[in-house]
């Protein structure tokens, strides 16, 4: 390679105008990935509040680890880890579980199928403000749905869905079926529908029942895009602040991480803990992410193949 | 062409000169968000800018559950509004993280004349040698009773725990009437409202002597106790806040609660979104007029207490200080009336020169009435001297940066719902999970 500047042959200013295109993702992977995860490992490791933001205290070399000391030495730590971990999984499974019955269900042909699985789109793409405030009065003690309970006789007293422990995490958990579950369908339907009819007729040959073909044929067909889907769904349910947020606030045994970072950030000013515990919250993540590589990804790709 | 482009140069920087110097923006964060307290508020913006040609004045609405999260954005952009409302237990906290001018809020003051606002909401907000910030409106938080129950069974005015105990036992007729409702859901502020005021009645303090955070008192101990036993004995079930207690004491269903003033133009019909929903044979008193109001009340331990709001105009350091200072004097001086004529019986002046001029002010939605037509003298002086004792926790004792990670993490009040619930056993261990959390809160640690 010659030095740059000179003009050289074809075929080093195609390598030079091919680093110059990366350059264009390169810099936007810096800019919204990286620079921020470097940042924020920064700050985690400074006692910073909201105050110090415009000072130069941020960029000081005086590193601590206080903020990581606030976050694990935390009493709500562990439950908040734990309220994490029981969402996250919990939604993921009740995810999976109504995308598949769903896909099942509207993968044979009938008339509707199609206004059908339209209808089915509503929860995932409804505004979630707007869908968190029209659940919390349905399910409000006094609402709707617990009154009508009452007065059948269902009950004798109305239950607080969203306020009591350890109602308000399933309560949490199913709203996370619901609202998410259109994805997983869509998902699991498109794959449904490539799989080769002739591993049906050949079952039918065999004079395999229902059961056995959906266990013998569809499941095995399903089980990377299953694989896939739980990732996605844990990864995004872990990381989930606005659902919960909104319904509950964190109260009733529902402070997920990420409404810890929130507590510090914005109710502590404790800029330097909310850094700290996002990174927690990353950190986690990520081994989570890879004993599911290892464990559950390995192995679906393994049975596709 | 270079002198074309030189040209269009010159222009664009004139321009941005004549803008700047032609014209200020004067950016206000309201929490008073519904449409009609909007529209006045737009017309003091306009009345003021007809005043004052060379400053526009923009009106943004905030939710108030969304103030801090919003102020704490701006201000690491570096965009704060130049004015801001805010409420009592955030001003000193913001002053110490840097948002607010104390010295812009100070000299105004200065100008005004300190003797004209109220003494006690200036006090609560004093930082070194001045103010953090103007007081504009506030209100101090009611207990109402049916009076015409109470006389019917000859209870005494529940102004203390045992009254209050007392007239709720003998009142209470699940489902057709509730003792007394107390907020349980600890989602809402509201819940954290009401038990200070509770807390605060039997002398339970935030802090200690040495000024620690202290809440493993006999006196705070014995409030959460009580609080219990009226949150489960006395209160329907659920996430009980403000909504259902104005449902229920408007419906006739309670015969207690504890509201804020801003209940009054509701219990006086004025608002059809909010009805009165409770029946009495034609010819009797209505609801309102069959409502007893006390302003502050006493546990065993302690001496009465009153609890409320008190609101704030903060001048931000982003602020252009002169023309912000211009707006917020005209909306205390000139404006004023109108300011408060946005909802009166919970917007008392904190200007008591403004105290008569309030007291002709109408208040209601749908339709209007005046305050002093519609409630006797007593409820009157109720509101007014709520306002001048409002006693809050940590304020005076300069732990308002504590306070405020109270009131946004709404620690204690989980930990009470907890214990209400019963998944704590007893108070003496729910107030040391109380204690022991809300040390570890940023801003509460021992001096």
């Amino acid at each position: 390679m010659r030095i740059w500047g000179e003009r050289g042959t074809l075929q080093d200013q195609e390598q030079r105008l091919a680093y110059l295109f990366l350059l264009v993702p390169v810099t936007i992977v810096f800019l919204v990935i990286i620079f921020p995860t470097v940042w924020n490992l920064w700050l985690s490791f400074h006692k910073l509040s909201l105050r110090d933001l415009r000072t130069s205290a941020p960029l000081s070399l005086n590193f601590t680890t206080y903020s990581y000391l606030k976050v694990f030495g935390d009493l709500d730590f562990t439950s908040s880890l734990i309220a994490t971990l029981t969402y996250s999984i919990g939604g993921t499974l009740i995810t999976l579980l109504l995308g598949l019955g769903t896909a099942l269900l509207l993968s044979p042909k009938f008339r509707g199928r199609g206004a059908m699985r339209g209808l089915f789109l509503i929860p995932y793409i409804a505004p979630v403000v707007a869908v968190t405030f029209t659940w919390r009065l349905l399910l409000d003690p006094r609402g709707p749905i617990m009154t009508a309970l009452v007065n059948v006789g269902w009950l004798k007293q109305p239950l607080h869905l969203l306020g009591q422990r350890p109602l308000a995490m399933t309560t949490l958990i199913l709203f996370q079926g619901w609202r998410y579950f259109p994805l997983a369908f869509l998902f699991i339907m498109a794959r449904l529908q490539a799989i080769p009819r002739t591993l049906y007729e050949a079952a039918d040959v065999d004079g395999a029942t229902p059961f056995q073909k959906f266990f013998y044929v569809t499941l095995p067909q399903l089980k990377l895009i299953l694989a896939t889907l739980g990732l996605l769904r844990f990864m995004w349910t872990f990381n989930r602040f606005d659902d919960v947020y909104l319904l509950t606030s964190g109260a009733a045994g529902t402070k997920v991480l990420p409404v810890l970072v929130v507590d510090y950030l914005i109710g502590q000013f404790d800029v330097g803990a909310g850094a700290a515990a996002a990174m927690v919250l990353f950190g986690c993540l990520t081994v989570l992410l890879i004993i599911y590589f290892r464990l559950i990804m390995r192995r679906a790709e393994q049975m596709e193949v | 062409m270079w002198h074309k482009v030189t040209g269009v140069l010159v222009l664009l920087v004139v321009g941005m000169v004549v803008f700047a110097l032609g014209e200020t923006t004067v950016t206000i964060w309201t929490d008073l968000v519904e449409p009609k307290r909007v529209v006045i508020q737009e017309e003091l913006a306009a009345d003021f800018m007809a005043l004052h040609p060379d400053i526009k004045v923009e009106v943004v609405t905030v939710l108030e559950s969304e103030m801090p999260t919003r102020i704490a954005a701006a201000y690491a952009a570096g965009a704060l509004p130049d004015l801001v409302r805010l409420s009592l237990e955030y001003v000193v906290g913001w002053v110490e993280e840097g948002i607010l001018d104390a010295e812009a809020a100070s000299a105004l003051i200065e100008k005004m004349g300190v003797g004209t606002f109220g003494a006690g909401p200036l006090e609560s907000v004093k930082v070194g040698s001045g103010y953090a910030a103007l007081p504009t409106d506030g209100w101090g938080q009611l207990l109402l009773y049916r009076k015409d129950l109470f006389e019917e069974y000859s209870l005494a005015v529940p102004d203390n725990w045992a009254d209050i105990l007392q007239a709720a036992v003998v009142l209470h007729d699940p489902p057709n009437m509730y003792g007394i409702e107390v907020a349980t859901d600890p989602n809402q502020v509201y819940m954290q409202q009401v038990f200070e005021h509770f807390a605060l009645s039997n002398g339970a303090r935030l802090v200690d002597e040495a000024g620690n955070i202290d809440l493993t008192t006999p006196e705070f101990i014995a409030a959460l106790r009580f609080y219990k036993l009226l949150a489960t004995q006395f209160t329907p079930r659920g996430n009980i806040y403000w909504m259902h207690t104005r449902l229920d004491y408007l419906g006739g269903k309670t015969a207690m609660t504890v509201w804020s003033p801003y209940i009054l133009d509701e219990l006086a019909g004025l608002r059809d979104s909010a009805p009165v929903t409770a029946e009495f044979p034609e010819g009797t008193p209505v609801l309102y007029e069959r409502t007893g109001i006390v302003s502050s009340f006493a546990g065993p331990a302690g001496a009465p207490a009153q609890g409320g709001a008190v609101l704030y105009l903060g001048i931000s350091v982003d602020a252009d200080t002169e023309a912000a200072q211009a707006y917020a004097e005209y909306l205390l001086s000139d404006g004023y009336a109108k300011w408060l004529s946005m909802a009166p019986e919970g917007m008392f002046p904190m200007r008591p020169g403004y105290i008569n001029v309030w007291k002709e002010l109408e208040f209601g939605v749908d339709r209007k009435g005046k305050i002093s037509d519609l409630y006797p003298a007593e409820v009157i002086n109720a509101i007014a001297t709520g306002v001048e004792n409002i006693d809050r926790w940590g304020i005076a004792s300069g732990r308002s940066a504590c306070v405020s990670a109270i009131y946004a993490t709404r620690t204690v009040i989980d930990v009470l719902r907890r214990y209400i619930d019963g998944e704590i056993d007893s108070a003496t261990e729910a107030a040391q999970m109380m204690q022991d959390r809300v040390r570890y809160l940023s801003g509460c640690e021992d001096k």
